[in-house]
């Protein structure tokens, strides 16, 4: 309990480390040169994704703890208990022209959601090839890049779509 | 004497000063308020009436909104209850009900909660009370939509006239 006033004072600012965080890490990616493992010589930027990406991965999991705790899963992730009440709505309201409302557990929140995974088995798949045998260690590499790529995605839509708030301010 | 909650989700502190307005006016009455955070609540049983203020953050209401509604869905749909939603946007006038206003719209439609009591405030903008992504943020829809951008802006749009018919009526309720 003495947890939370510390725990309260973070949470409201995981949203925007996350996003700085994890935009440092892709803009600066074009410059690592990394194969197997961190040499003993590696660069700057090198360094800089391993600890930086590692860090990244500890608010990743913290952000995903907030976005879950007290029942709030559900809405991120209502697919888990097969509650697609308001996804449905959503979908057919694109399908007749009407923009999807942000909040509930609509279709921007199950956007949310996705993101809220593919941020935590980039991370997950960061730590292991930071952690892996040298031999597996590429492997890992493929992965970690390929659910970047997927991430930087949802990046994308997730900037779209909160544009979209801005259309609530027009008369 | 009846006990009311008012329960409030506020990210900035105006709905907060909203709901501490409301529990002074009420207290006038015969009336007891007690004032709580969203987070900090746990049990109804206790109040006679429950009410709720909330207001958005990017664009919508926190989600712990949602999931405390849904745990506390029988006590608030068998007492007299009500919710108030406080937005930037709600100072336009033609956006300034429950009914025109897209917030509570959108609140209704995801909600399984009907209160009988509905209102829309008006929130506060000031840009030095906000960090530095909301404020940029904020300031970029201002910009597009033509409203103030001074980043020293500090504008109380709240009518608290309205707050305090909506405080009225949470009396009579």
């Amino acid at each position: 309990m003495a947890l939370l006033p510390i725990w309260r004072r973070i949470e409201t600012k995981l949203h925007g480390v996350v996003l700085v965080t994890t935009l440092t890490l892709v803009c600066t990616s074009p410059w690592i040169f990394m194969g197997k493992q961190l040499r003993s010589n590696a660069g700057f930027w090198d360094v800089f994704h391993v600890y930086g990406g590692l860090f990244t991965a500890i608010i990743a999991l913290l952000f995903a703890i907030k976005v879950c705790i007290k029942g709030q899963w559900r809405l991120f992730f209502p697919w888990l208990v097969a509650d697609f009440s308001q996804l449905s709505a959503d979908v057919s309201g694109i399908v007749k022209g009407r923009l999807p409302l942000s909040g509930g557990k609509g279709l921007l929140s199950v956007i949310e959601g996705i993101g809220v995974i593919l941020l935590l088995l980039v991370a997950l798949s960061g730590v292991i090839w930071y952690l892996a045998d040298p031999s597996d260690a590429l492997m890992w590499r493929s992965y970690h890049k390929l659910l970047a790529q997927g991430f930087i995605g949802f990046v994308v839509i997730h900037v779209l779509l909160a544009l979209l708030h801005i259309r609530d301010f027009f008369g | 004497m009846t006990q009311i909650l008012l329960v409030y989700s506020s990210v900035h502190g105006q709905t907060r000063k909203i709901c501490e307005y409301i529990q002074q006016k009420v207290q006038q009455s015969d009336h007891q308020v007690t004032l709580a955070a969203l987070d900090d609540v746990t049990d109804l049983s206790g109040f006679d009436k429950i009410y709720i203020g909330a207001s958005i953050r990017h664009g919508k209401h926190r989600p712990a909104l949602y999931e405390f509604i849904q745990r506390h869905q029988v006590q608030l749909e068998t007492k007299p209850s009500g919710f108030f939603s406080v937005s930037l946007v709600a100072r336009k006038p033609h956006k300034n009900t429950p009914e025109t206003n897209a917030y509570m719209q959108a609140f209704l439609q995801q909600t399984i909660w009907k209160p009988k009591l509905l209102q829309t405030f008006a929130g506060n903008l000031d840009y030095q009370g906000y960090g530095p992504m909301d404020r940029h943020i904020i300031r970029f829809i201002m910009w597009i939509t033509k409203g103030p951008t001074d980043p020293n802006t500090k504008v109380e749009y709240t009518d608290w006239q309205k707050v305090d018919d909506f405080a009225q009526q949470m009396i009579e309720a």
